[in-house]
C-alpha cells in the first residue's frame, strides 16, 4: 500500500519535472542541439548557400582546412589573441580591482569605475571605427602624440607584425571594465577577519595578496578566464571592421575565416567544418579549465 | 563525473551557439498591392547622397506609370548586400531586382539564380549595342545576358594640380617611368608623390597595363604569371624604398578611404582611385583636382569595376516583367546621365555623350570627359564563382610582398598562380 503511494507520487513528480523543464529543453533543442547537429551534417557537403544541389563529400572539407596554410595561421592567430587578451585583461582587471577596493576615496573610486566601465557599453563597431582613426599611422592621434614626445611612429594596424597587438589593445581597453567589476564583487566577499589576522601577524602586503586575496577570489578568476577565453575565440566584429583579417592574414581569426568561407567565398561546407573545429576547441578548453578548477581552486 | 563532463559540454555549446543567433528575416519581397499594382522590391548598395538619388529615380519610375510599384531598399556595402542576398536566396526571400557588384555575378549566375534577360531583349528588339562595349562585357555569364550595366567605374589617377604647378610639372604621368620621376619631384616636406592602396584592383590595373590578364585564356589559372605580374610589385617596392610612395593603412574600402584622405589633406600628390570618387574629391579638396589615365608600361587596359542591375529568379512572370521595366527605366539614356551627373559613375550608354545635358556636364567639368574617353580600354570580364577568393589571394600576396621582407615579387606571383589554380580544380 505504502509502496504504491510512493510510486504514484514519484510518477507525479517525474511528470511535473518533465513539464516544468520542457520549455527550456525544447528551446535548447531548437536553438542549440539542432544547429550543432546541422553544422556537423552540413560540413560533410559541398555547394554554396544558394546552389540547388549539394553534393556529399565526406571529410573532404575537413581535409581542405587541415591542408590549408591559411587555416593553420588562423588557428595560431586565434590562440595568440586569446592568450594575450585573457592574460592582459585579467592582470589589469585584478590590479585595478584591488586598487579600487583598498582605496577609500569614494568619489574618485566611482569616477574611475565609471570611466573604465563605459567602453564596455559602447558598440564594438563604433569603437573599431574610432580606433581605426586614432591608430592611423600618418595622421592618427596616437602617432601624433608619439612623435611629439620624440618617439618613433608605430605602425599599429598597417603592419603584419603589429596589427594583432593593436587589436588586442583595443579589445582590452573595451572589456577590462567589465572584468574589474566581476573581480571587485569577488573581493568584497573575502571576510575582513582574515585580513585582520594577517595584519596581526605582520604579514607583508604582497604576501597578503598572494596568500589570501588571490586564493580567495580564485573561483571568480577561473570563471572570468573561461568566459573571456571563449569570447576571444569568437572575436569577429572588431576584425571585420578594423582589419578584415589583414594585413597578410595577420589578424585573420577563426570566426572571420568561417564568415569569409560561408558568405564571401560561397563555400559553407568548409565554413561548417571550421565551425566544428571551433566547437571542439571551445569544448576542450572549457573542460580543461573546469578540470583545473577541481584541483587548484579554493572554494569556501 | 560523467554528468559534470556533460554539463561542461552543454555549457560550452550553449555559450557558443548564443552568438550564432542573429540576422532577422527579411520581409516578403514581392506581392500584389490592394490597388492591383504589382509590387516588387529593389535592393541597392548606395548610401548618403547616392542613396537619395537612387530613391528619387525609383520614385520617378513609380510616378511614370500606374501598374508597378517598386520599393527601394538600401542593403549596405557591396559585400554586405551580397551576403544578405545569399541568405535571402537560400530562404526564398530574394527581391526581383538588385544592384550587385560585378564580382559577385559569378556566384549568383553559377547557381542559376539570375534571370536570362536575352528573352526580353529579343522580344522588344531592345538595343544592347548602345551600351559601352567595355561595360557590357561584365553582363554575360556562359553566354547568357544576366545583367545590365549601372553604377560602373574604372580606376584612374587623380593628381593635385597645385602641387604639380609648384613642382613645375605640366602634364600628369603617362608611363611608369614618368610616374616614378614625377613622384620623386613632388615628394618633400611631408608630401608623398604618390599613394595607392595595396589592393587587388589597383594592382590589376597596373598589371593589365603591363600586358597581363587576370585569368589565362583557357581559364585554368591567372594570366599574369610572368613579368606583367611582377612589374607592378617592383614599381611599388622601388617607390616605397625611394620614399616617394605612401601606403594607406587599412584594408579594402578602409584603405581607399585613407588614400583619399591623404590626397585631400595635400600630403599625397597623386593617388589611384575609382573614377566614381571624382565628385566627392572635387568637393572635399580645396585645390584643383586633375584626372588622368593610369600610367602604362606596354598596354592600355583596365579592369572595370562597380555594379550592375540583376534580376533574381524565383518570381512570377508578371513580377519579372515588372522588374525588366524597372531595369530598362534605370538604364535609359536620360537616367544614365542623371545618375552619372549626380554620382560620378560612368555614363553607361554611348547615346549619353550625344545629349545636350551631358555636353553641358562635360563643359562644366572636363575631368568627366577624360574618364569617359578611357571607357574604351575597359577589358577583362571573367567572373568565376571563386572571384572573391581570387581577389583576397591576390591582395594578400601583394601585401606580403610589399610589407614583409624576404618575399620577392617572383615568389608572390608564383604563389598567387598556385593558389588560384587550386580554385579552378
Amino acid at each position: 500500500m505504502k509502496k504504491k503511494e510512493r510510486s504514484a507520487s514519484g510518477k507525479r513528480d517525474r511528470l511535473l519535472g518533465i513539464v516544468t523543464a520542457s520549455p527550456a529543453a525544447i528551446l535548447l533543442c531548437i536553438f542549440t542541439v539542432y544547429p550543432v547537429i546541422y553544422l556537423i551534417y552540413r560540413s560533410l557537403f559541398s555547394g554554396s548557400l544558394i546552389s540547388a544541389e549539394k553534393e556529399f563529400v565526406g571529410i573532404d572539407n575537413y581535409r581542405e582546412i587541415f591542408l590549408d596554410e591559411t587555416f593553420h595561421k588562423v588557428l595560431v592567430n586565434t590562440i595568440i589573441y586569446t592568450v594575450l587578451f585573457v592574460g592582459l585583461t585579467m592582470v589589469l582587471a585584478i590590479i585595478i580591482a584591488v586598487w579600487l577596493n583598498s582605496s577609500h576615496q569614494k568619489k574618485l573610486n566611482n569616477m574611475v569605475e565609471a570611466c573604465i566601465f563605459t567602453p564596455h557599453v559602447i558598440s564594438m563597431v563604433s569603437v573599431s571605427i574610432v580606433f581605426l582613426w586614432l591608430m592611423e599611422p600618418d595622421t592618427g592621434f596616437f602617432n601624433m602624440v608619439l612623435t611629439s614626445l620624440g618617439l618613433d611612429k608605430f605602425a599599429f594596424l598597417s603592419s603584419p607584425s603589429t596589427a594583432m597587438l593593436s587589436l588586442v589593445l583595443v579589445m582590452v581597453w573595451k572589456s577590462v571594465g567589465y572584468y574589474v567589476l566581476l573581480v571587485m564583487a569577488a573581493l568584497q566577499t573575502v571576510p575582513a577577519s582574515i585580513y585582520e589576522a594577517a595584519e596581526l601577524d605582520n604579514a607583508s602586503k604582497s604576501r597578503t595578496f598572494f596568500k589570501i586575496t588571490l586564493p580567495m577570489i580564485s573561483p571568480t578568476i577561473l570563471f572570468t578566464c573561461v568566459v573571456a577565453s571563449i569570447a576571444s575565440f569568437r572575436i569577429f566584429d572588431a576584425v571585420n571592421v578594423m582589419t578584415q583579417g589583414g594585413p597578410v592574414d595577420s589578424t585573420n581569426t577563426l570566426v572571420y575565416y568561417i564568415y569569409a568561407y560561408a558568405f564571401r567565398y560561397g563555400n559553407p561546407g568548409v565554413a561548417c567544418a571550421a565551425g566544428v573545429v571551433l566547437l571542439v576547441l571551445v569544448c576542450v578548453m572549457t573542460y580543461v579549465q573546469f578540470g583545473v578548477s577541481r584541483n587548484k581552486v579554493h572554494y569556501q | 563525473m560523467k554528468r559534470k563532463v556533460l554539463m561542461t559540454l552543454l555549457a560550452a555549446i550553449s555559450i557558443f551557439t548564443l552568438a550564432a543567433c542573429g540576422s532577422g528575416g527579411e520581409e516578403s519581397s514581392s506581392a500584389e498591392t490592394a490597388d492591383g499594382k504589382i509590387e516588387i522590391e529593389f535592393w541597392h548598395c548606395m548610401g548618403s547622397s547616392n542613396g537619395e538619388l537612387i530613391q528619387e529615380l525609383t520614385d520617378a519610375f513609380n510616378e511614370s506609370q500606374d501598374k508597378i510599384h517598386v520599393t527601394a531598399v538600401h542593403q549596405g556595402s557591396y559585400t554586405e548586400a551580397s551576403t544578405k542576398m545569399q541568405a535571402a536566396l537560400s530562404g526564398g526571400e530574394a527581391p526581383v531586382v538588385a544592384q550587385m557588384e560585378i564580382g559577385s555575378l559569378g556566384v549568383f549566375a553559377d547557381s542559376g539564380q539570375l534571370v536570362d534577360l536575352q528573352k526580353y531583349v529579343d522580344a522588344e528588339d531592345f538595343d544592347l549595342d548602345d551600351f559601352m562595349p567595355g561595360l557590357l562585357d561584365a553582363s554575360y555569364y556562359d553566354g547568357e545576358l544576366i545583367a545590365l550595366p549601372h553604377s560602373r567605374s574604372l580606376p584612374v589617377l587623380y593628381y593635385n594640380k597645385n602641387l604639380f604647378e609648384q613642382a613645375g610639372i605640366e602634364n600628369p604621368p603617362e608611363t611608369w617611368d614618368e610616374l616614378e620621376a614625377d613622384a620623386e619631384a613632388l615628394t618633400g616636406d611631408g608630401v608623398y608623390g604618390y599613394s595607392c592602396p595595396l589592393d587587388q584592383w589597383y594592382y590589376s590595373s597596373l598589371m593589365m597595363n603591363a600586358g597581363g590578364t587576370i585569368y589565362n585564356e583557357d581559364e585554368t589559372g591567372i594570366g599574369f604569371n610572368n613579368e606583367s605580374g611582377t612589374a607592378p610589385l617592383y614599381l611599388w617596392k622601388d617607390m616605397i624604398a625611394a620614399g616617394t610612395m605612401n601606403v594607406p593603412s587599412g584594408q579594402d574600402y578602409n584603405s581607399s578611404e585613407a588614400c583619399r584622405n591623404t590626397f585631400a589633406a595635400g600630403t599625397a600628390a597623386m593617388i589611384m582611385q575609382s573614377s566614381a570618387q571624382l565628385k566627392g574629391l572635387e568637393e572635399t579638396c580645396n585645390f584643383e583636382v586633375g584626372v588622368a589615365a593610369i600610367p602604362m608600361l606596354t598596354d592600355r587596359a583596365y579592369p572595370a569595376g562597380g555594379s550592375n542591375l540583376m534580376m533574381f529568379s524565383g518570381h512570377s512572370e508578371e513580377e519579372e516583367a515588372a522588374g525588366w521595366e524597372f531595369i530598362k527605366f534605370m538604364t535609359n539614356t536620360e537616367n544614365a546621365i542623371t545618375w552619372a551627373n549626380g554620382t560620378g559613375y560612368l555614363p553607361v550608354r554611348q547615346s549619353c555623350t550625344e545629349q545636350d545635358t551631358y555636353k553641358q556636364m562635360v563643359e562644366e567639368d572636363p575631368n568627366l570627359q577624360i574618364i569617359t574617353d578611357n571607357v574604351q580600354y575597359c577589358a577583362e570580364a571573367t567572373f568565376i564563382p571563386e572571384y572573391a577568393e581570387t581577389k583576397d589571394i591576390i591582395a594578400n600576396e601583394i601585401q606580403k610582398c610589399i610589407l614583409e621582407d624576404n618575399y620577392s615579387p617572383e615568389e608572390a606571383v608564383q604563389s598567387m598562380a598556385d593558389r588560384v589554380a587550386e580554385l579552378f580544380q
